[in-house]
């Protein structure tokens, strides 16, 4: 039952994007939207599989997902580190909060043309943005994991032995997952919207550097088509993360639910 | 001293053997008190252990534990306990809820330090958890690792040591087969019942080669039924590693009577550990045969009696 439920939803969600494209194809064709500012969707169809066709989606789609890898691996990886010091640590959380909560508050992209005064519109600068705005999710987020750990799972480490340390590594932060998790995923948005402003503003390579760019040499079909693939990425990611969720962390739902 | 107690006294005055309290260390100032008899020890195992067990393991001295917040005037939690436990014994601390029995307990681990007072392990005082002694938690849902499995979790009790890897989950399945749970060692812990979970639990403060086994209100989460399987295996552990000591926290004067060698009492009103009651039942005990027997009752009833009389805030 759920199974039909659920597909029916699908195809009635479907149906309507169908019936907006069909809706917009006429509005286009009798001229009342300009074919300048958005051809008709079947055209758009038309190049979309000409440039996935030919491969040509390939370099740029690679250059921007290889981006993004680098950049959100590290800032993963920061802001958990950071986060279980920060959480377990009253002393470091005092030393480092006031440093991060006055950058937390500008909008990371706003520091995108400072770090291209420091690193050029090189790789350097793309992974820089995407460290900074994607990093602080995950890191408050393992913060409120750490500080937030059931205390007997805590005690249960000291009552087996483990120092600070271990009940750091082998209790809090595993702990903590279901929060870092959410924090991932806040970030993968942030850092998949960064890495395409950065390849926007250094005009270098990448899906985002093309979007503009073929809206600035009148390339409107083009630039669309670009952009269907850009969301095509975005589901794909989600798609994913969901996968990789719920493969590597099966104990996740039955721990919140307690 | 209440009509009520004098009643009980004089019940057992007539029991022979060694009727003499173990109050003397604890310096509380409380009346004398007296043993209650409920059989001898007529088990090789048990007179093993008796004969074994004079050696103090660990010991609660003057211990007290105040919270204090601010504006307030000091909660006490224990106002000056003192407690022997020996090694291999089996004793079981009684007191209703909110009488500060799990405080004393973790104090005892060393998981929270007393306000003042010691708590001396082998003569030694000790600053934290000591390896020697695990305690093991009521809540066994919040204890257990939920992303281990549950061979993982008995493995844990053995990742400070230096086992190989091998070694570490070699050890941790046998004594999953010491629970009868070996076949459900890759499942995860919330996969399993309530039973099966504080099994799992058992299982892994086991690993440990604990020298004390501290309870918390270890079966107070289960049903009944399996509340008295997890007793029976609990004395079977028990019986069979002579050098075990339990100390075990309950509000089920019952569970008390049927598992413990003596059992302190623990009052609201109090706070102290009133009296210590010398329990003889015979071993091994029967889970229900020894519950039906006439000392059983007895004992049940004095402690009862005590425990219902001060809860009422009458003394």
């Amino acid at each position: 039952m759920a199974e039909v439920r659920v597909t029916g939803r699908f195809v009635a969600g479907l149906s309507f994007i169908a019936a907006e494209l069909a809706i917009i194809e006429v509005l286009v064709r009798t001229g009342w939207i300009r074919r300048a500012l958005l051809p008709p969707p079947s055209d758009i169809a038309r190049t979309l599989w000409e440039i996935v066709s030919s491969g040509e989606f390939l370099p740029p789609l690679a250059s921007t997902l290889g981006l993004l890898a680098i950049g959100y691996t590290l800032s993963v990886m920061l802001g958990v580190a950071l986060g279980l010091v920060m959480g377990v640590s009253r002393t470091c959380s005092d030393i480092f909060e006031p440093l991060l909560e006055a950058i937390r508050p500008i909008p990371k992209v706003a520091l995108v043309p400072v770090l291209i005064l420091f690193f050029g519109i090189d790789t350097t600068m793309k992974v820089a943005s995407v460290v900074l705005a994607s990093f602080f999710p995950v890191l408050l987020n393992t913060i409120q994991g750490v500080r937030g750990v059931e205390p007997t799972l805590i005690a249960t480490g000291q009552t087996f032995g483990h120092r600070r340390l271990g009940i750091a590594i082998r209790v809090m932060l595993p702990a903590s997952v279901p929060y870092i998790l959410a924090g991932m995923k806040v970030s993968l948005g942030i850092g998949l919207l960064t890495t395409i402003l950065a390849e926007m503003l250094s005009g270098t390579g990448g899906l985002g550097s093309l979007v503009l760019e073929s809206q600035r040499s009148f390339k409107v079909r083009q630039m669309y088509s670009w952009l269907v693939i850009l969301g095509g990425l975005g589901l794909l990611l989600n798609w994913a993360f969901a996968k990789a969720e719920r493969r590597f962390v099966p104990w996740l739902d039955k721990y919140q639910k307690s | 001293m209440s009509a009520e107690q004098r009643w009980w006294l004089g019940r057992n005055t007539d029991a022979s053997g060694a009727n003499v309290v173990r109050l003397g260390e604890s310096g509380v100032g409380m009346q004398a008190s007296r043993l209650v008899a409920a059989g001898k020890p007529n088990d090789a195992a048990g007179q093993r252990r008796a004969a074994g067990r004079r050696a103090v393991l660990l010991s609660l001295r003057d211990v007290n534990k105040y919270y204090t917040s601010a504006g307030e005037a000091p909660t006490t939690a224990l106002d000056t306990v003192c407690l022997d436990v020996y090694q291999g014994e089996l004793v079981a601390i009684v007191g209703p809820s909110g009488g500060g029995k799990s405080t004393l307990l973790q104090i005892a681990a060393g998981l929270i330090p007393p306000s003042c007072g010691q708590v001396l392990l082998d003569g030694r005082p000790i600053s934290g958890p000591p390896p020697e002694v695990v305690y093991l938690f009521q809540q066994y849902s919040k204890s257990l690792f939920p992303w281990r499995t549950v061979t993982h979790n008995v493995a844990f009790a053995l990742e400070q040591s230096n086992l190989r890897r091998r070694e570490v989950m070699d050890r941790a399945r046998s004594y999953l087969k010491r629970v009868a749970l070996e076949d459900f060692g890759n499942h995860y812990p919330w996969q399993l019942s309530g039973g099966m979970q504080q099994r799992v639990a058992i299982a892994r403060a086991l690993a440990a080669e604990p020298r004390a086994l501290l309870m918390d209100e270890p079966f107070s989460a289960v049903d009944a039924l399996t509340r008295l399987e997890l007793q029976t295996l609990l004395l079977d552990i028990w019986h069979s590693n002579e050098d075990l000591t339990i100390v075990l926290v309950t509000h089920d004067v019952d569970e008390a009577v049927y598992l413990a060698d003596r059992i302190a009492v623990l009052t609201r009103n109090s706070r102290q550990v009133l009296q210590v009651f010398e329990n003889s039942l015979p071993r091994p005990r029967h889970p229900i045969e020894t519950r039906e027997s006439q000392s059983f009752l007895s004992l049940r009833h004095t402690l009862l009696s005590i425990l219902l009389r001060r809860s009422n805030g009458r003394s």
